[in-house]
C-alpha cells in the first residue's frame, strides 16, 4: 500500500513536471487557445502573428497557419485566406490537417461559385483530391477522422464508399458525392 | 472612141503578157537557182537547207514550198515551212528602206533540249551571227505554228494566226496559242481529270525592244478566255545560244468557270488571284505560280468522286512541285482545312499532305474529339505508297486524350477498279498517364472508293502471335460515320497486355477477341473477349484484404463483355473459373468508377494461411467455399474504394468477433491501405 502511494506520487510528479516544460514553453501558445475560447478571435489572431514572428521553427506553426486561414476565412476576407491556403498547402501538404485546408479552399471555391467566378474544372480537381485517398471498408460503414483547431473550431470527414460529408463545428460543412 | 477602147485592151493584154513572161522568166530563173541558193546557205550558215520548190508571183512575191533546214549531222526536220510567200514592200523603197514581208502557211518547229540549249535558238543564233547587222523590217505573219517537243512528245503547242512585225529595234508579235496537253493514262493526274487532255487556248500579245544583246519585253498581255494577265520582262543576250529569261506577270484575277481546262476538267468555279513568274535559262527556265484561291469549287476524279467547295488558300507552284497551304475547304460537304500540301508533277511523284478536321466537324457529327490531324508522306507510282499518321484528342472526362495511329509502309493500287491495299506495320497508341497501344503488321485489304464512302473488305492482319480480320466502312454523309469490325483468334495474352497496359495482372493464354467500332452508337466501342488457358496475378487482392498470395493462378476460361460511350468505359459480366476461385466483375468508368466484384474462394486454398484459418474458425465457417462480395467506387484518376458487402462470411464474423477486434482489423488494413 505504501509501495503504491509512492508510486502515484512519482507518477504525479512526473507528470506535473511534464506539463509544466510543456505550459512554459508553450505558454503563448495555450494563450492563443485560451482566447479564441473566450470567442475573442481577433486577440487569438493577433497573438497567432505574433508567435509566427517570434517561433519560425516551432512545431505549432502549421497549426498556427491553419487557423491563421480560418480566422480570414471566418471575416469573409477569402482573398487573403486563398492566399494563405496557397503557401500552407504548398509548405504543409502531408499535414495532418490538410484535408481541412483542402475542406476551407473547397468552401472558398464554392462561395466564388455562385458569383461565377470560379471554374468548374478547379471544383472538379478539388472533389478529385477528396477521393484520391485509398479507403477499404470491411466492417463499418464508414470512416472519420476529427481535428480541433487553435481557433477552436472542430472539423470532421467521414468517408463513405461513394460520398464524403466534412462538418465544421458539428455542422455540415459541405458534402461531395462521386 | 471604138478604136480608143481596143488600145486600152490591147495595151492591157500585152501588159499582163509581159508579166506572165516577166513571171515565168523570174520563176524560172529562180528555180534554176535553187540549187546555188540552198548551196549558199548551205556553206554560208552551216546547216542543211532543203527546198522542194522555188517560184516567182508577181503578186505575192517569193513562193517556197517545202523548205526544211535540218543539222548536217541528223536526218530529222529542225524547221520546216510547207508553203511560204516572201515580198517586199514597194512603198517603202522610195524612202530607201528594205520592208519584207513573209507569209507563212505553215510551220513546223522540232524542238529539242540539247546541251548547249534549245536547238531552234541555237540554230536562230549562230544563222544571226552570220547575218548582217542591219537587218531590214520584217512583217511576218504565220497562219499556223506547230511546236512539237522532242522531250515531251505529249506536248502539243500551236500557234495560230500569228502576225510579227519587226521595225528597226521595236518589235511586236500577236498570236493564239492553243495548248494541248495528253496525260499519260498510267499517270495520277489522269484519275484527276476527267478528259485525258489539258487543252486551253491563250491570245497572246508581246511588245519589245532590242537593246544591245537583250530584248526588253515591254508589254505582254496573256488573254485566257476574258481573264487579261499583263506582264514584262527581259530576253537577256537574246541572239545567244541558251538567253537568260526574266519575265514577271502582275497579281492578276482569274475567274475559273471561264478557262476551258478547269470548266471541262473540274466544273470549277471562283477566283485565283495569281502572280507568275519564269526566271532562268531558256532551256530550263523555273516556273513559280503564286495564287490565293477565293471561294473555289472543283469537281475532281473521272468519277466525280470529290466535290471540293469553298477552297480558300494559298497555293503555289515551283520546281515542278505544287503547294497549297493554309488552305480550308469542305471535300464531299465534310470540312477539312489542309495546313500542307505539296504533290509534284513528276511521272513518280512526292506527295506530302498534312490535314486537319475543324472543331464544327466534331461538333456536327458529335464526335467527342478536340483534334484530329492526319500527316500522309510518300510517292505515287503504281501505287500510292507512303507512311500515314493520324493524331487525335480524344476528350473524355473532361480532359484530353492523346491518341495517335502510326500506318508505316503503305501501298494503294489506286488505278485498278479493286484497289489493293498493304500495309507493313500499324501501330495505335493512347499517351495518357500510361502508353497504351496495338501493333499489328503486314495488312491486307482491298479499298472499295465510291462517292463519300469508302470500304476496307477483308481486312486480314497479323496480330499477337496470330491474326486480326474484318472490315471497315467509312461514310462521309450527314453525319460522317465510322464502322469497323475486327475479329482476332487465338491472340497471344501477355503480348497483348504489354502494349495495352490494360492490367499486369493477366499473365498468359489465348485471347479471342471481337471488336465493333461504329461512331453513331451511343456505346461507340463494343467487344467481348473469350481467355483460354490462362493465368493471372491475383495478388493484388492479397495486399488489400490479405487473402493468399495468389501469383499465378491458372483459369480454365475468362469472358468479359466491354464498350465505351461518350459517358462511360465499361466491363461488363467478367467471368473467371478455376478451381478454387470463381471471380465476376462488373466495372465503369466515367469520372467515377463503379463496380461489383464478386469472389468465391476455396476454404481449403484459406485455410492454408494461418490468418484465414484462424479468423474461418472465429466464423465457424463450414461450408467448402467463402463468398466474397465487394462494392467499387472512387475516380478515374484516384485509388478505389471499396466496401466489402454483407455476406454469410462477413455476418459470422461479425457475430463472433468483439468490437475491439474488429476496429483493430480496420485499423490494420488502413494502415495496408495508406502505405499502397
Amino acid at each position: 500500500m505504501h509501495l503504491n502511494k509512492i508510486r502515484f506520487i512519482i507518477i504525479i510528479l512526473v507528470f506535473f513536471n511534464i506539463s509544466c516544460v510543456s505550459l512554459t514553453k508553450d505558454n503563448y501558445y495555450l494563450d492563443i487557445i485560451k482566447e479564441a475560447k473566450s470567442g475573442s478571435v481577433d486577440f487569438a489572431f493577433m497573438k497567432m502573428r505574433n508567435y509566427l514572428k517570434d517561433n519560425p521553427d516551432s512545431k505549432y506553426v502549421p497549426e498556427i497557419k491553419f487557423s491563421i486561414i480560418e480566422y480570414y476565412f471566418q471575416i469573409n476576407n477569402y482573398n487573403e485566406a486563398i492566399s494563405e491556403l496557397s503557401a500552407y498547402l504548398n509548405s504543409y501538404p502531408q499535414e495532418q490537417n490538410s484535408v481541412f485546408a483542402y475542406a476551407l479552399l473547397y468552401k472558398i471555391i464554392l462561395k466564388y461559385k455562385k458569383d461565377s467566378k470560379a471554374s468548374p474544372g478547379l471544383l472538379r480537381r478539388l472533389e478529385d483530391l477528396f477521393f484520391s485517398k485509398p479507403l477499404f471498408l470491411v466492417f463499418a460503414e464508414s470512416k472519420s477522422k476529427q481535428y480541433r483547431s487553435a481557433l477552436n473550431n472542430t472539423y470532421k470527414i467521414v468517408n463513405y464508399l461513394d460520398k464524403i460529408e466534412i462538418f465544421r463545428n458539428g455542422e455540415l460543412f459541405f458534402e461531395i458525392s462521386l | 472612141m471604138k478604136s480608143h477602147y481596143n488600145r486600152k485592151i490591147i495595151f492591157l493584154i500585152t501588159f499582163l503578157a509581159v508579166l506572165f513572161l516577166l513571171q515565168t522568166a523570174i520563176s524560172h530563173l529562180i528555180n534554176n537557182s535553187k540549187d546555188k541558193i540552198l548551196n549558199y546557205a548551205n556553206s554560208t550558215f552551216g546547216y542543211s537547207f532543203e527546198l522542194e520548190d522555188l517560184s516567182f508571183s508577181l503578186l505575192r512575191g517569193l513562193h517556197i514550198k517545202g523548205a526544211a533546214l535540218t543539222r548536217n549531222n541528223y536526218d530529222k526536220k529542225i524547221i520546216f515551212i510547207k508553203d511560204a510567200f516572201i515580198s517586199l514592200k514597194i512603198l517603202p523603197l522610195f524612202f530607201k528602206t528594205l520592208d519584207i514581208k513573209v507569209h507563212i502557211n505553215e510551220l513546223s518547229l522540232f524542238i529539242k533540249r540539247e546541251e548547249e540549249g534549245i536547238n531552234t535558238q541555237i540554230i536562230f543564233s549562230e544563222i544571226n551571227k552570220k547575218m548582217p547587222k542591219h537587218k531590214p523590217s520584217l512583217d511576218i505573219s504565220i497562219e499556223k505554228t506547230r511546236i512539237i517537243t522532242g522531250d515531251n512528245p505529249n506536248l502539243s503547242i500551236i500557234l495560230k494566226d500569228s502576225k510579227i512585225r519587226q521595225e528597226s529595234q521595236s518589235l511586236k508579235m500577236l498570236t493564239l496559242l492553243e495548248f494541248d496537253y495528253r496525260l499519260a493514262p498510267d499517270s495520277y493526274l489522269a484519275h484527276l481529270f476527267s478528259d485525258n487532255y489539258i487543252r486551253q487556248t491563250i491570245k497572246c500579245l508581246v511588245q519589245a525592244h532590242i537593246n544591245g544583246d537583250n530584248l526588253h519585253l515591254d508589254y505582254i498581255l496573256l488573254n485566257i478566255e476574258g481573264n487579261e494577265i499583263i506582264g514584262a520582262g527581259l530576253n537577256k543576250d537574246f541572239t545567244g545560244k541558251n538567253p537568260y529569261l526574266y519575265i514577271n506577270f502582275m497579281h492578276s484575277m482569274v475567274l475559273l468557270n471561264k478557262l476551258t481546262v478547269m470548266k471541262r476538267n473540274f466544273k470549277a468555279q471562283g477566283n485565283v488571284y495569281f502572280s507568275l513568274g519564269l526566271k532562268g535559262r531558256m532551256d530550263a527556265p523555273s516556273i513559280n505560280i503564286s495564287s490565293e484561291l477565293s471561294h473555289c469549287s472543283f469537281v475532281i476524279a473521272k468519277n466525280r468522286l470529290f466535290n471540293i467547295e469553298e477552297l480558300q488558300g494559298k497555293i503555289e507552284y515551283q520546281n515542278n512541285l505544287i503547294n497549297l497551304n493554309n488552305a480550308s475547304l469542305r471535300i464531299n460537304n465534310v470540312h477539312l482545312n489542309i495546313h500542307r500540301l505539296i504533290a509534284g508533277l513528276s511521272v513518280e511523284p512526292e506527295l506530302k499532305l498534312e490535314l486537319s478536321f475543324p472543331q464544327e466537324f466534331f461538333d456536327y457529327n458529335s464526335l467527342p474529339l478536340n483534334k484530329l490531324r492526319v500527316v500522309f508522306e510518300g510517292r505515287l507510282k503504281q501505287f500510292l505508297s507512303g507512311d500515314l499518321g493520324v493524331s487525335a484528342l480524344y476528350i473524355r472526362d473532361g480532359r484530353d486524350l492523346d491518341m495517335q495511329a502510326h500506318f508505316n509502309g503503305i501501298n494503294l493500287s489506286f488505278q485498278d477498279a479493286e484497289k489493293n491495299l498493304t500495309v507493313g506495320s500499324i501501330e495505335l497508341i493512347k499517351n495518357d498517364d500510361k502508353i497504351q497501344k496495338i501493333s499489328l503488321r503486314d495488312l491486307k485489304s482491298q479499298v472499295y472508293l465510291e462517292k463519300n464512302r469508302i470500304d476496307l473488305k477483308n481486312i486480314s492482319v497479323a496480330a499477337y502471335d496470330n491474326s486480326l480480320s474484318g472490315e471497315l466502312k467509312i461514310s462521309l454523309t450527314d453525319p460522317a460515320a465510322l464502322n469497323l469490325r475486327l475479329k482476332g483468334q487465338g491472340l497471344d495474352l501477355k503480348s497483348v497486355m504489354q502494349d495495352t497496359n490494360i492490367s499486369d495482372k493477366l499473365l498468359s493464354g489465348r485471347l479471342d477477341v471481337e471488336i465493333v467500332f461504329d461512331n453513331l452508337q451511343k456505346e461507340f466501342l463494343q467487344g467481348n473477349c473469350y481467355i483460354k488457358n490462362g493465368s493471372m496475378d491475383l495478388n493484388m487482392l492479397g495486399s488489400i484484404i490479405a487473402l493468399p498470395a495468389l501469383k499465378n493462378t491458372k483459369f480454365q476460361n475468362m469472358h468479359a463483355d466491354f464498350s465505351i460511350s461518350k459517358q462511360l468505359v465499361s466491363l461488363k459480366d467478367l467471368e473467371m473459373h478455376s478451381p478454387d476461385i470463381m471471380l465476376g466483375l462488373s466495372w465503369n468508368t466515367n469520372h467515377k468508377v463503379d463496380g461489383e466484384l464478386k469472389l468465391s474462394m476455396a476454404s481449403r486454398l484459406l485455410k492454408q494461411y494461418a490468418a484465414f484459418k484462424k479468423l474461418l474458425n472465429i466464423a465457424k465457417f463450414k461450408k467448402d467455399y467463402v463468398d466474397f462480395s465487394f462494392l467499387l467506387a472512387g475516380t478515374s484518376r484516384g485509388n478505389t474504394r471499396i466496401l466489402w458487402q454483407k455476406g454469410e462470411f462477413k455476418a459470422k464474423l461479425k457475430e463472433n468477433l468483439p468490437n475491439w477486434v474488429q476496429k483493430r482489423i480496420e485499423k490494420e488494413l488502413d494502415k495496408i491501405v495508406d502505405s499502397l
